[in-house]
């Protein structure tokens, strides 16, 4: 019965992938899940590059180099509906800690002389570059549900899938709002 | 005053002329968000969130608007909630306020505004800019990322503690709460008296002692008595895990609501001196650590055993272990005192042999005076909330001269300053006779003051409505007080006294003078910091009790050592400088067995 599931992918920006790791805390209702939802997208368990149309695309992470755009417009234009799931995605969360420095100075003290004597910034064919400023998924595309927290409880991701399954835009109780 | 009738999101509303619409809403249990808004401090409209709808078109703050008669006023409604989410993403597009690192996560009013108006993502750009962060002050740290230049801080300080440090700097972008000319608040005016950390809404200012070890709502809160002072102000005092972790000022009506010094809400926190946890005799090189039975028995042993017994007890302790050490003291028959009380007790011998002015009955009354004159401006130090009523009377209006031995302390606020060269400077006295007799001022013989000095107080005096004279601890020789009353009652002024003694039920036991040598002596040292009176009477015993919260030079000092309750381990009762008698509640449960004074005292004079 595949043809009637809900298409769904999951992709992760620059985060921890914690908000991934906190819809697996939704523990038994993942079987239930599945039964509604095909997961044809998502970083750690389905392999592919390109993803496919969806009707629910879920995004975590913040925008913080070229890959991330490329990944988050790509996302947008196979998705109905777009979430941004955590802080980093709907807020900018810990990651904007670095628009307060210097980029060249973050790079250096990073990699200059760190894992040998040599060793040196990568350049950016081989590792993606970096953007001026970390920020929010809806600074470049349109987000359609938000669900901070860092991360989001199971609960609060739970609640999110059902209405959405349900053809609802989920409306959060201000109550379960979390800034942390 | 005048009724006034309006609706209010379509309910009648009576309220008073003069009224703000949110007072008269507040008034009515209609409930209006506010952010810059705070209890007692003048209302300046500057964070918007109060924006109400007025006749179904205009938008004004319920804060700075006043009522009037027949307007229909919508508190809340889509345009409103609009409006409201809206100003709060241009505050959190404007600085950082990201709660993940910021001490005041789960206790900020921006949060639980963001939380009740669904800010779930910030529709403006985020500007990213750094402010700076001024961390030079012992106590206090101030985060400019995190504020919204509410300007409560800078009213509390201006309007409640009057000391005028905290001000906006800059324009626009650039706005920020600055500490004087922009100094950093370390290197400023500031008294760290703390009110502003109080009354910020955000984690802007906030203590470096309290800091990331819990906000208040996840503390247990307790509320007791200061006794670093005779002020006696009501403190918050939050607890978690049965460690100190934030003293705040109690939020009650009046002058002190709220308000504490450095000494109450910053002092205790910065505690480093070692508990005394058991009893032990000391000789000097080695501790050998005693059960607390034996330790009494011990000390009631020698009490017994000496001819002369001294002691001294501290006045920061509540009345009950005060009267307690004084039952001790007779039961053996020793002579004590209690450091300060030589102030009380020449002020005694001074109302016996000078006809009494009218005494202030309420130190507050301050703030009603036209004119001060402050004998000894100390008092900034000694009473700082009391010192705060006189400079916040003074920027009301009335008139300040200060007397001082040394630099006038209140120098910003104060009219006039006359330097004594000596505390026992017949000032008071001569200006007194001269205003009652109408003669002329003859300068006072040996004192290196001028007649011209005379005439600048005199005429100062002259002709106010009502007039306090202000004596602080360091006048405490008799002449002096008995100039100054007799000046107060010439001239029709309010008397007030501030002694060195914390607890003014000192004043009622039977204290006196400590001369010659002593058999023995036992101090109940509690927590005192400042023990010098009780060191210098140490010095004249051959055998030395001390009881004591902390180790100090006294315990080193001493033969034998009691451990006696902490500030937040002891209950009782407290009076104040105005003779209100004021419970202090023990905030804590010692962490070790530990009977209250009362128990300790009595067992050893068995």
């Amino acid at each position: 019965m595949a043809a009637d599931k809900v298409k769904v992918a999951t992709g992760c920006l620059g985060g921890c992938s914690g908000c991934h790791m906190s819809f697996l805390d939704v523990d038994e209702f993942i079987v239930d899940l599945l039964d509604q939802v095909e997961l044809v997208a998502s970083h750690m368990v389905v392999d592919t590059k390109e993803i496919p149309e969806v009707k629910v695309g879920i995004l975590e992470g913040s925008m913080t180099n070229e890959e991330n755009l490329k990944l988050a417009q790509e996302m947008r234009e196979k998705s109905d509906i777009l979430v941004a799931w955590g802080d980093c995605a709907c807020l900018g969360g810990i990651m904007t800690m670095r628009n307060f420095q210097d980029i060249d100075e973050i790079l250096e003290e990073t990699y200059v002389g760190k894992s040998d004597e040599e060793s040196v910034v990568p350049s950016p064919e081989n590792v993606p570059e970096l953007m001026d400023k970390v920020g929010p998924v809806d600074q470049y595309v349109d987000v359609d549900v938000y669900l901070p927290g860092c991360p989001p409880s199971a609960d609060l991701i739970r609640f999110g899938l059902e209405e959405l399954l349900a053809g609802r835009i989920p409306q959060l109780d201000p109550e379960e709002l979390q800034y942390n | 005053m005048n009724e006034i009738q309006m609706t209010v999101n379509g309910r009648e509303v009576t309220a008073e002329e003069g009224d703000t619409i949110l007072e008269a809403c507040e008034d009515a249990g209609i409930e209006i968000p506010t952010l810059c808004h705070y209890d007692d401090l003048t209302d300046v409209g500057a964070c918007r969130m109060c924006t109400v709808q007025i006749d179904g078109d205009r938008l004004e703050t319920a804060c700075t608007t006043p009522v009037q008669d027949g307007i229909e006023i919508e508190t809340h409604n889509d345009e409103l909630r609009k409006h409201r989410k809206m100003l709060l993403e241009l505050i959190c597009a404007e600085e950082n306020h990201y709660c993940m690192y910021c001490d005041m996560d789960g206790d900020c009013e921006l949060q639980d505004l963001l939380k009740e108006y669904g800010v779930d993502h910030v529709s403006i750009p985020y500007s990213y800019k750094s402010y700076p962060v001024d961390s030079v002050s012992e106590h206090l740290v101030i985060d400019h990322n995190r504020c919204i230049l509410c300007g409560r801080c800078i009213r509390v300080c201006e309007e409640v503690v009057s000391n005028d440090t905290l001000d906006f700097g800059g324009r626009g972008q650039d706005t920020k709460v600055v500490a004087d000319l922009n100094r950093p608040l370390g290197e400023s005016t500031c008294i760290s008296c703390g009110a502003c950390m109080q009354v910020c809404p955000t984690g802007t200012i906030f203590s470096k002692h309290s800091a990331y070890r819990g906000n208040t709502k996840e503390c247990e809160s307790s509320e007791t008595v200061c006794t670093e002072c005779s002020v006696g102000c009501g403190r918050e005092v939050f607890t978690r895990s049965r460690n100190l972790v934030q003293i705040y000022g109690t939020e009650v009506e009046g002058p002190s609501g709220g308000q504490l010094c450095e000494r109450g809400r910053f002092d205790p926190l910065t505690e480093e001196r070692e508990r005394v946890t058991s009893a032990y005799l000391n000789d000097g090189e080695v501790r050998e650590e005693i059960g607390m039975e034996e330790a009494l028995e011990r000390a009631g042993a020698e009490l017994g055993r000496a001819d002369r017994v001294a002691g001294m007890v501290s006045d920061r302790l509540p009345t009950e272990s005060l009267s307690a050490f004084e039952n001790l003291m007779e039961s053996c028959g020793g002579s004590f005192d209690v450091p300060g009380a030589d102030g009380i007790r020449s002020f005694e011998r001074a109302k016996e042999e000078e006809d009494l002015p009218s005494l202030a009955s309420s130190s507050s009354q301050l703030l009603e005076a036209d004119k001060i004159l402050v004998f000894d401006s100390s008092i900034v130090d000694t009473h700082p909330v009391i010192a705060a009523y006189v400079r916040r009377a003074s920027k009301e209006g009335a008139e300040l001269m200060v007397v001082d031995i040394e630099e006038d302390r209140l120098d910003r606020y104060s009219d006039g300053f006359l330097k004594l060269e000596s505390e026992d400077t017949p000032l008071a006295e001569s200006v007194a006779r001269s205003m009652e007799d109408e003669s002329d001022l003859e300068e006072p013989t040996e004192a290196g003051l001028s007649s011209q000095d005379l005439t600048e107080v005199k005429s100062f005096l002259a002709g106010s409505k009502r007039s306090f004279l202000l004596a602080g601890a360091r006048v405490e020789d008799v002449s002096s007080l008995k100039g100054l009353l007799h000046l107060a009652r010439v001239s029709g002024g309010e008397f007030l006294r501030l002694n060195g003694v914390s607890n003014q039920a000192v004043a009622e036991l039977s204290t006196e003078d400590l001369e010659g040598e002593f058999d023995l002596c036992y101090l109940l040292a509690a927590d005192d910091e400042d023990l010098e009176e009780m060191k210098e009477v140490a010095g004249r015993a051959d055998f030395l009790i001390v009881q004591a919260a902390r180790e100090s030079e006294l315990t080193e000092e001493a033969d034998l050592v009691l451990p006696a309750r902490a500030w937040f381990e002891r209950g009782g009762s407290f009076v104040d400088v105005d003779g209100e008698e004021k419970t202090v509640k023990a905030v804590l449960e010692p962490r070790f067995e530990l009977e209250e004074d009362g128990q300790l005292l009595r067992v050893s004079d068995e």
